[in-house]
């Protein structure tokens, strides 16, 4: 009689986990492929700005790298001196997959320059700085 | 002695001589090929230095669309394959603009698609290039793209109507100068680029102000 009740008690429980497992396996099925669309994103790079030293101009540049289905982007891109102060900037978008951006050629002599590059990618902000160059002050 | 085929042949040396033109010619077109590169069309990094940025074949580049600018300028924008499969839009500033095409420097910024191209999703992309004058302020240029549902391109202001010229897809456009980059003008605000298909209606509207809201930091 024990036996009997002790057997059909842990057949429950084998059942109850066999079909929590199944349900669980289900539902995540359902949500890894959303998931990964969600994660999918870009990341920004802003390259260290050129400089033609002769003119002593400069230009910043950068990268927007993203993954296979991620959500367009915009940006801004700015070519910035030491103290914070835009010199040229280029804003824009949406753009699909990576992308290279630029600004316009500036002069900047005497400056030490860097890139700042912000992107909006599927609603999320990121930003990236680049170091900072001193080939404008020769 | 084996003889040559075409000397039985009534006009045998006539044909010969054909065959040497012929042979010049293709030698001819080699060499100018070859010598392109040093010529001035080898590739270029752009938007960048290597090993980052992006490289291009100067020769590919085509203007495919221009405006005079009202500083008596042009404003053309200059598009061309990268090397590995992408897509380059350069905008050029100048007075020689929609002829001379711009280079690792000559150029006044623009984007590049990374292969593969990817269909354009949005029916209007647009930026916004502040150019610094050197005097304090800034002109103001527009370059962008339209998807081919888009037949007619504008430019809204609270002052009127601007026609833009749309070519191969891509259009150019001027706003009134800027005191600041980063800053639209706030005369004649509110700006918007509009697109219409070929029956007049609109396929999309761009606000120029919640385009530069969107694609700036909060401050």
């Amino acid at each position: 009689m024990e036996n009997t009740r002790t057997r059909r008690c842990a057949r429950s429980i084998v059942l109850g986990l066999a079909m929590f497992t199944a349900c669980a396996l289900v539902t995540l099925a359902a949500i890894a492929p959303a998931s990964s669309r969600v994660l999918a994103t870009c990341t920004p790079i802003a390259y260290v700005p050129s400089v033609d030293t002769g003119q002593r101009i400069g230009q910043a540049n950068g990268q927007s790298s993203c993954e296979a289905g991620s959500p367009s982007w915009q940006y801004t891109i700015r070519l910035l001196n030491r103290a914070g102060s835009t010199l040229t900037q280029t804003s824009g978008g949406p753009i699909n997959g990576t992308g290279f951006v630029g600004t316009n050629w500036v002069s900047c002599a005497g400056a030490y320059l860097h890139t700042f590059l912000y992107i909006n990618v599927g609603g999320a902000g990121k930003s990236d700085t680049s170091g900072e160059t001193s080939a404008c002050t020769y | 002695m084996k003889r040559h085929p075409l000397r039985h042949l009534p006009g045998g040396r006539q044909r010969r001589g054909r065959w040497g033109y012929a042979a010049a010619g293709l030698a001819g077109i080699v060499a100018v090929l070859l010598a392109a590169p040093a010529l001035g069309n080898g590739r270029i990094t752009i938007f960048g230095h290597s090993p980052n940025g992006v490289e291009i074949e100067l020769g590919q580049l085509r203007q495919v669309v221009a405006i005079p600018t009202s500083n008596g300028k042009q404003a053309a924008l200059w598009v061309g394959p990268t090397t590995d499969g992408g897509r380059c839009a350069v905008l050029r500033v100048a007075a020689d603009a929609s002829t001379s095409p711009p280079d690792t420097i000559r150029n006044n910024g623009g984007w590049c698609e990374g292969a593969p191209l990817r269909p354009q999703t949005a029916p209007i992309t647009t930026t916004m290039n502040w150019l610094n004058r050197g005097d304090g302020g800034f002109d103001l240029v527009l370059a962008g793209r339209a998807s081919p549902s888009v037949a007619r391109i504008e430019l809204q202001s609270a002052n009127g109507t601007t026609p833009l010229p749309l070519g191969g897809g891509y259009f150019v456009g001027e706003l009134p100068s800027s005191a600041a980059a980063g800053e639209l003008p706030t005369d004649g605000a509110p700006y918007a680029v509009v697109g219409y298909d070929h029956t007049g209606a609109t396929v999309a509207a761009v606000d120029l102000a919640q385009l530069l809201a969107s694609a700036s930091p909060r401050s």
